[in-house]
C-alpha cells in the first residue's frame, strides 16, 4: 500500500476524489478537509423517485452541481423517509453513460429493430421532423391512425399530460399495459366490489391490522416502499402474517404462516374460507344489511335481481330487499330490517308473485360445495389450515386481505380478487383502520366512459369484448398489423417498452415494423426504441420539474411535487416541454393549453401564461393558486398534507356512497350481474363468485414429466421495469436468486441441474424462451418454476442488462387473452426446463 | 458520554438491500461484492415445505474490546471517545492486519483510497451533524435502530437490556456494539 503525505491526501482529495472522499470520511481525514469542503456548495432538493411507480418523496443532495445522495423526506406520506435500493440508485440512472443523449433520427425503416442508421440530430430538426409526420395523418383528417403508447405513466399521475397532447392533436388512441398485462383483470374484482381498483384506488391500512392475508403479491420484497414499510411495522405491532404463495418470498419469509399454494388455486382457497365464515357465523351481520348488497332480491328460479331500478335523485342503483319488520318487499333504502337469509314470497307491481331469496343465501348455499376438504385437494393445502385460517380472519379484529397490484395471471384473477374484497367486505373491515381503504384519488373515483370510437372499443364490439374505461392492447396489435378494425400507422411510445414487455414478442416486433412512423420518447435505449425513426431523449426525473399531483400510494390527503435538482446531464427534455413544442408546431398549443386546464381544474389563461414564463414551474404556480396551496411551502417540502388519515378514514360507504353502481360494497355485483344479462352466464364474470379452475391445472396434468412445471414469475427488491435491469449499483447488489429461474432441489437433482447451472426455459406450447441460471433450492414447491423479470433484454446499447442475458418475460408470454376481460393470462402457461 | 450502538431486528428486515445502496452512495464505496461497508446475506434453511428465509444485516460491530485496533501498528485504527471504531486513513500503510483480526469480516481493502475501509457508523458525516446513518434512515423495514447505548430513554438502550437483542457470537469476547433481535418463528402448515 502507499503511503501518503497528509498533504498528498488532501491534494489528491482536492483534484480527483473531490466527491469520494469528501463525504464520509473518518473524522480525522474530515478535520483535514475543512477547507477544501468550505468551497463545496451543497444544496438539498425535493423531488419524487420515478425508479418504481411508487413515487416515494426524496431529497437529493446536490454537492457542486452533482447529485451525491438521494434519501427519503422524512415523514412523507407515502414512503416515510424511507426509500429502496431502486431508490438510492437513481443517481446511477441519471449518470448511466448508457442513456441516450441526444435526439436521433432514422430513415430507413428497414432498421427497425436493429442499432443501425440512426443519426445525431439537433432538437429544432428532431421536433420539425416528428410534428410533420403526426401533420401528415391530421391533415388527412385521420388522426385516429395514430396511437400513444406509455409505460406507467401513461395511467398514473403523468396521465394529463399525455391526454392534453391527445387532445391536441386529435386521436382517440391510447395504450398501454394496464388492462392486459398490469393490474387488470384483478382490478376489475375490486372496481365491480368497492368500485376502485386496487392499489391506485384501494391500499390496505396495513400498520394497523392485527391479520395480514397476503396473496398474488410479495407486499415485504417488492410492493415498493409504501407497502414495504407499513408490512414491517404492522409485524413490529404484533400482527401475524399469512403468505399464500407457491415460492417463499421476503413476504412469506417474513410471515408467520407460509402456505405453499398450488399456482392460481387461491380462489378454491379463499371460498372455502367463504364456507368456513358463513357456516360459523363470522360475519358482521350489521354492516352485510346496510352497507352491502347481499340484501338484494333474487328471483329463486332465474337466479336474476327480481327489480332493480335507477334512482333519479342520486343517480344510484335501488333494488328490492325484503324487509323482516314490515314484512313484504321494499326498496333497500326503505327497509328497516332487510332480510339476509330465508326464502319470501313476493308481490310484484303487475300483482303477479315471485319466491326470491336474499343474494346472500344464495352466496351461503353456493359455497356450501366449496368446503375445506374440497379446496385441500385443489390447493394441495391442508383443510385443517385453511379452517384456522378462516377462524382467525373471522376473529381477530382487524383483520385485512391486502388487495394486491399486479394480476393478469389466470382465467380466474377476476373472481379470485372479487372473493378478496367479499371476503373483506364480510367482516366489515372497509374504510377502517386495519383494514381494507382508500387513497384520496380512491375517494373520487371518476372513470369516463371510452371514447366511443377508440380503437378498441370498435374492436370489441365486433369481437366480443366488454369497452373498459382504459385501453385494451390486444386489438391494437390487429388494428397495427390488419388494420382492423381500423388502420393505425402511427405509435408514439411515452416511456414504454412494449416490445419487451407486452405479452407476444414476436407479434409485437411484427407490428411495429408494419408501422408507418415510430416515434419514442425515452430515457434509455430500451428494446422498442430500437423500432424508432425519431427517437427523443427524456430527461430522467432529478433533471426535471413535475406539477402537483396527489401522493396516491398514501391513507393520507397530501399533494406533492418534484423540483429539478441538477440541469439535464444530456441534451435531453421533459416529456411535458415535448408535448408542448410538437404541439407548438402542429399549431394546437392553445387546445394542448386548454385540455391541460380542464383536467388540472385550473385556470387556462393563468396557465398559459405561467407555462410560457416559466415552463413546468408555471403548471406548479397555476395548480398551487387553485388548489389554495401554498407555493413556497410544497416546493421547499415536497408535499403538503390537506387531510389526515383520521379525517379519512370510516367514510366511505358510511358517509358517502362508494363509486359502484348502487353505492353500496357489491358482494352482489350489479355491473357484473348487468353483462351477465348481455352475453351469458360464465363463471368468469358470474355476479356472486363460482369456482373457476385456472385453465394450466389440467394441463399441467395432461403433460406431467420431469421437466415440465408450473410457470410463476415475480420481480426482485432490485428490478421493478426493464429500465431497472441497466443500473450499474443495482447490478453490483444482485444475488442469485434475483437473477435466474427458482427450480426446487429435488427436481433439479432428476434433471440433473445443478445450483448456478445454464437452464433453457421454455413455454411448453410455443417453444419460445430463452436461457438463464437455475436457482436452486427448497424455498419453492416442487411442480413449480419461478422466473425474475425483467430480463432478457435485447438492447446492445444497455450495456449492463444486455451482459446479464436471462429470459425475457414476453417470449414465454404467448399472445394469448381472456375472454371479454382481456388479461394476457400470464400465468396460463407450463414451461420445459432443460440444462444447457 | 455518548457511547453509539446499533440494533438490527432480523424479524423486520425484508433483505431488500436498500442499505447496501444507501452506505455505498454515502460514504462512496466502490460498488463491489466484498468492498462494501454492510451487506445483507441471505440464508435458506431446511426442507420443502419446512424453510426459513432470513436475512442478516452485517456490518461493523463496532467492538468495545476491538482486536483490530489492537493489532493496528500505526495507530490508524481506533475507537473515537463515542466508541466508534473508525480509520485513519492517511496513517494506513494497508498491512492487513486489521482485516486479519477482525473476527466480523467487517474490513477491506480500498484501493481508491490506499487504506482500509470499514464501516464508521457515518460518525462525521451524519451521526455528529445528528442524523442517523445512512443506512439505518433509508432502512425499508425499519429493521436497522440506532442510538446512544448510555441513555436509558433510548430504543436501543432498553431492547439490549430487556435481553433482546445480543450480539452475534459473544462467545468472542469483543463485546459488539450491533446487537441482533433473533424472533422465534412460528410456522405452521403442511
Ligand atoms: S419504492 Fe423504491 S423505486 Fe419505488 S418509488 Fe419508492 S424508492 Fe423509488
Ligand atoms: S452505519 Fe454508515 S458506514 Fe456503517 S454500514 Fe451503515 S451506512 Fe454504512
Ligand atoms: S434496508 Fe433494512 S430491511 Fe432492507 S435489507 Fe437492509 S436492513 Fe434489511
Amino acid at each position: 500500500m502507499i503511503k501518503m503525505t497528509r498533504r498528498e491526501f488532501v491534494k489528491l482529495a482536492a483534484v480527483t476524489g473531490a466527491l469520494t472522499l469528501m463525504l464520509g470520511e473518518s473524522e480525522h481525514t474530515f478535520k483535514t478537509l475543512t477547507a477544501a469542503q468550505s468551497k463545496t456548495q451543497v444544496k438539498y432538493i425535493p423531488n419524487l423517485c420515478t425508479m418504481c411507480a411508487n413515487r416515494c418523496g426524496i431529497t437529493a443532495k446536490v454537492v457542486n452541481g452533482k447529485v451525491v445522495k438521494l434519501d427519503g423526506i422524512p415523514h412523507h406520506p407515502a414512503n416515510n423517509g424511507k426509500i429502496c435500493a431502486r431508490g438510492q440508485s437513481g443517481i446511477a440512472r441519471l449518470y448511466n453513460p448508457d442513456r441516450i443523449k441526444a435526439p436521433m433520427i432514422r430513415r430507413d425503416k428497414s432498421k427497425r429493430g436493429t442499432w443501425e442508421g440512426f443519426e445525431e440530430v439537433n432538437w429544432n430538426t428532431a421536433l420539425d421532423e416528428a410534428a410533420k409526420k403526426i401533420k401528415r395523418y391530421m391533415d388527412e383528417g385521420h388522426p385516429e391512425k395514430i396511437a400513444v403508447i406509455s409505460g406507467w405513466w401513461g395511467c398514473a399521475v403523468y396521465k394529463p399530460y399525455v391526454a392534453a397532447f391527445m387532445q391536441a392533436i386529435g386521436t382517440p388512441n391510447s395504450a398501454g399495459a394496464t388492462i392486459n398485462s398490469c393490474m387488470f383483470p384483478g382490478a376489475f374484482g375490486w372496481l365491480a366490489t368497492l368500485g376502485g381498483a386496487n392499489h391506485a384506488h384501494i391500499i390496505s391500512d396495513l400498520e394497523d391490522a392485527k391479520y395480514i392475508i397476503a396473496l398474488r403479491r410479495n407486499l415485504a420484497g417488492v410492493g415498493g416502499v409504501p407497502h414495504s414499510w407499513r408490512f414491517a411495522e404492522a409485524k413490529r405491532r404484533g400482527a401475524k402474517v399469512v403468505a399464500l404463495d407457491p415460492r417463499m418470498s421476503e413476504t412469506a419469509a417474513l410471515a408467520d404462516v407460509w402456505i405453499p399454494i398450488k399456482p392460481g388455486t387461491d380462489l378454491a382457497f379463499l371460498l372455502a374460507m367463504g364456507h368456513v365464515l358463513v357456516n360459523e357465523k363470522l360475519y358482521d351481520e350489521a354492516f352485510l344489511k346496510k352497507y352491502t348488497t347481499v340484501p338484494l332480491l333474487l328471483n329463486s328460479e332465474t337466479g336474476v335481481p327480481v327489480k332493480v331500478w335507477d334512482d333519479k335523485a342520486t343517480g344510484l342503483k335501488k333494488y328490492l330487499v325484503y324487509d323482516l319488520l314490515q314484512k313484504k318487499a321494499v326498496s333497500h333504502d326503505e327497509a328497516l330490517n332487510p332480510a339476509l337469509l330465508g326464502e319470501y314470497t313476493v308481490k310484484l307491481e303487475d300483482g303477479t308473485t315471485v319466491k326470491a331469496k336474499p343474494a346472500f343465501q344464495v352466496l351461503v348455499d353456493d359455497l356450501q360445495q366449496y368446503t375445506p376438504e374440497w379446496a385441500s385437494k385443489i390447493c394441495d393445502v391442508s383443510s385443517d389450515l385453511i379452517v384456522k385460517t378462516a377462524n382467525e380472519f373471522g376473529r381477530t379484529k382487524p383483520a385485512v386481505i391486502d388487495p394486491g397490484w399486479h394480476d393478469p395471471r389466470y382465467e380466474n384473477s377476476l373472481q379470485t380478487h372479487r372473493m378478496m374484497a367479499i371476503l373483506n367486505a364480510m367482516i366489515g373491515n372497509i374504510d377502517r383502520y386495519g383494514g381494507v381503504s382508500f387513497n384520496v384519488p380512491g375517494r373520487e373515483v371518476n372513470l369516463p366512459p371510452p371514447p366511443q370510437n377508440r380503437y378498441d372499443v370498435v374492436w370489441g364490439k365486433k369481437h366480443g369484448m366488454l369497452p373498459l374505461p382504459l385501453p385494451n392492447y390486444v386489438p391494437l396489435y390487429y388494428a397495427m398489423t390488419k388494420g382492423d378494425p381500423y388502420p393505425i400507422e402511427m405509435a408514439i411510445v411515452i416511456a414504454g417498452n412494449p416490445i419487451r414487455t407486452w405479452s407476444g414478442d414476436k407479434e409485437w416486433k411484427e407490428a411495429f415494423k408494419k408501422l408507418n412512423d415510430v416515434l419514442v420518447i425515452d430515457v434509455l435505449p430500451q428494446d422498442t426504441t430500437m423500432y424508432a425513426d425519431i427517437l427523443l431523449p427524456d430527461s430522467v426525473y432529478l433533471e426535471k420539474d413535475f406539477p402537483i399531483s396527489h401522493a396516491e400510494m398514501s391513507l393520507y390527503g397530501a399533494f406533492e411535487t418534484a423540483i429539478a435538482a441538477i440541469n439535464p446531464v444530456f441534451n435531453t427534455k421533459p416529456e411535458i416541454m415535448i408535448f408542448a413544442e410538437l404541439s407548438k408546431r402542429l399549431g394546437v398549443y392553445d387546445k394542448f393549453i386548454n385540455s391541460l386546464a380542464k383536467m388540472l381544474k385550473v385556470d387556462a389563461g393563468k396557465l398559459r401564461r405561467y407555462f410560457d414564463s416559466e415552463g413546468i414551474r408555471g403548471i406548479r404556480r397555476a395548480q398551487a393558486e387553485a388548489y389554495g396551496i401554498s407555493l413556497d411551502e410544497i416546493e421547499k417540502k415536497g408535499y403538503v398534507m390537506f387531510e389526515t388519515k383520521e379525517e379519512l378514514m370510516d367514510t366511505m360507504p358510511y358517509k358517502k356512497p362508494l363509486h359502484t353502481p348502487s353505492g353500496k360494497v357489491e358482494v352482489y355485483s350489479l355491473m357484473l350481474a348487468k353483462i351477465t344479462s348481455m352475453v351469458g352466464e360464465d363463471p368468469m364474470w358470474s355476479p356472486l363468485p363460482k369456482w373457476l379452475p385456472p385453465k394450466v391445472m389440467s394441463e399441467y396434468e395432461k403433460n406431467k414429466a420431469p421437466n415440465v412445471f408450473y410457470f410463476i414469475y415475480g420481480k426482485s427488491p432490485l428490478n421493478s421495469y426493464t429500465h431497472t435491469t441497466d443500473n450499474e449499483m443495482l447490478d453490483s447488489l444482485l444475488r442469485p436468486d434475483y437473477i435466474g429461474v427458482w427450480i426446487n432441489t429435488k427436481r433439479a437433482k432428476q434433471l440433473g441441474i445443478k445450483d448456478g447451472d445454464k437452464v433453457k426455459v421454455t413455454n411448453l406450447k410455443t417453444g419460445e424462451g430463452g436461457v438463464t441460471t437455475a436457482f436452486v433450492t427448497e424455498a419453492i414447491r416442487k411442480d413449480t418454476v419461478f422466473l425474475n423479470t425483467q430480463w432478457g433484454i435485447e438492447s446492445k446499447k444497455l450495456k449492463i442488462a444486455y451482459k446479464r442475458g436471462g429470459v425475457a418475460l414476453n417470449k414465454l408470454w404467448p399472445f394469448q387473452y381472456a375472454r371479454l376481460i382481456p388479461g394476457m393470462l400470464t400465468n396460463e402457461l407450463l414451461v420445459k426446463i432443460e440444462k444447457v | 458520554m455518548t457511547k453509539y450502538g446499533m440494533v438490527i431486528d432480523l424479524g423486520s428486515c425484508l433483505g431488500c438491500g436498500a442499505c447496501i445502496a444507501a452506505c455505498d452512495f454515502e460514504n462512496q464505496t466502490p460498488w463491489e461484492e466484498g468492498k462494501r461497508r454492510t451487506h445483507v446475506p441471505e440464508f435458506i434453511f431446511g426442507e420443502y415445505p419446512n424453510v426459513e428465509r432470513l436475512f442478516v444485516p452485517r456490518l461493523c460491530m463496532h467492538c468495545e474490546d476491538p482486536p483490530c485496533v489492537a493489532v493496528c501498528p500505526t495507530g490508524a485504527s481506533y475507537k473515537n471517545e463515542d466508541g466508534v471504531v473508525l480509520v485513519r486513513y492517511d496513517m494506513c500503510i494497508g498491512c492487513k492486519y486489521c482485516v486479519v483480526a477482525c473476527p466480523y469480516n467487517a474490513r477491506y481493502v480500498d484501493e481508491r483510497k490506499h487504506a482500509i475501509d470499514k464501516c464508521t457508523f457515518c460518525y462525521n458525516n451524519r451521526v455528529s451533524q445528528g442524523r442517523e446513518p445512512a443506512c439505518v434512515e433509508s432502512c425499508v423495514g425499519g429493521a436497522r435502530i440506532f442510538g446512544d447505548l448510555e441513555d436509558p430513554n433510548s430504543e436501543v438502550y432498553k431492547l439490549i437490556h430487556s435481553g433482546e437483542a445480543v450480539p452475534l457470537r459473544a462467545d468472542l469476547g469483543t463485546h459488539p456494539k450491533v446487537r441482533y433481535i433473533f424472533r422465534r418463528k412460528k410456522r405452521e402448515g403442511d
